[in-house]
């Protein structure tokens, strides 16, 4: 399976998300009205700011995903998946990379999630 | 025939020396009266003698100790396949008690995201020790346990389990889980065959 981060473009990382720290340790489920911590806040008040500042300036951030007691899926498909059905994975892909030193299998879930969006209306 | 493939070097050098050793016999028995015993001996044929009894007690220990060593790594990647094993089972059997509860709390949301990240952490233990053991042979199966485990998640954490307005396991979700972990549980045992058959 091609997870999309073999795709390589030269940029600079100017900007880094540390989610544990920048965010929350406990990320919740999908949407605000589920609960604290959810995707669709950490889209809106983090994730899209950032991302668009990274887009307008061609460079790339650096998702730190460490320190974090687990991402369930509906958090990663309200944030990055949300991200990747508005602009795109390609070009998401582009000005995003991901770090997990403890749990490598991090990356590729939320990669997967940026190649195969979880649609609300499935 | 897979020990043979692996070991292909030293099949075709061991060929070679026993096809020397018989053309030397050959040679040997031909020349027979050539050959006299000597009642003399010298200093260079004792440590001769020593050299060769030496080389074949050694070699037989040196091979063993290898098996051995082999045979107790593969032990311990069949214990980390076990112990992914019996976790994968007791989420989808924790997963199966809330759905025959019919209902779901908050809680147990938390507590099937807790299962799901501790089976990342047999992931990525069995990961590195198959990977050790079998270097490149192993991933393939490293990166199908990978998608599949992806997919587990992903049926297991999703909106149809995490959304508020969800209070219990609806039948199709189940149906997904039990496909899942029927995927995952079928990579398994084809890692625990090549794992033994290594």
């Amino acid at each position: 399976m091609d997870y999309g981060n073999k795709k390589t473009v030269k940029m600079e990382i100017k900007d880094t998300i540390v989610i544990a720290k920048d965010f929350t340790d406990d990320p919740g489920a999908r949407e605000e009205k589920d609960g604290l911590n959810s995707g669709e806040i950490f889209y809106k008040e983090l994730l899209l700011p950032k991302y668009l500042k990274a887009v307008e300036e061609n460079y790339r951030i650096l998702i730190d995903l460490d320190g974090v007691f687990g991402y369930p899926s509906s958090f990663v498909s309200g944030s990055f998946g949300a991200l990747s059905i508005k602009y795109g994975s390609e070009q998401v892909l582009k000005h995003l990379r991901f770090k997990s030193d403890r749990r490598p299998i991090r990356k590729d879930k939320i990669i997967f999630e940026i190649n195969n969006p979880e649609r609300k209306d499935k | 025939m897979d020990i043979l493939k692996r070991n292909i070097i030293w099949v075709i050098i061991i060929s070679v020396i026993l096809i020397g050793l018989a053309f030397g016999t050959g040679l040997l028995v031909k020349n027979w009266p050539l050959i006299t015993l000597d009642s003399k001996f010298k200093i260079t044929d004792i440590l001769n003698i020593i050299f060769s009894v030496s080389i074949a007690l050694l070699i037989p220990v040196y091979i063993k100790y290898f098996i051995d060593k082999g045979s107790k790594v593969n032990g311990m990647v069949l214990g980390e396949i076990e112990r992914y094993r019996n976790h994968l089972d007791q989420t989808h059997e924790r997963f199966f008690t809330i759905y025959q509860s019919g209902k779901i709390s908050d809680d147990n949301k938390a507590e099937i995201n807790i299962y799901c990240e501790m089976l990342d952490a047999k992931f990525e233990t069995l990961a590195s020790v198959l990977k050790e053991r079998c270097k490149e042979a192993a991933d393939k199966f490293i990166e199908e346990l990978k998608t599949n485990q992806i997919q587990f998640w992903r049926g297991l954490t999703n909106i149809e389990i995490n959304s508020s307005e969800v209070i219990s396991i609806h039948p199709t979700t189940l149906t997904h889980e039990v496909k899942y972990h029927q995927n995952l549980t079928d990579t398994i045992v084809k890692i625990n065959l090549f794992v033994t058959n290594y």
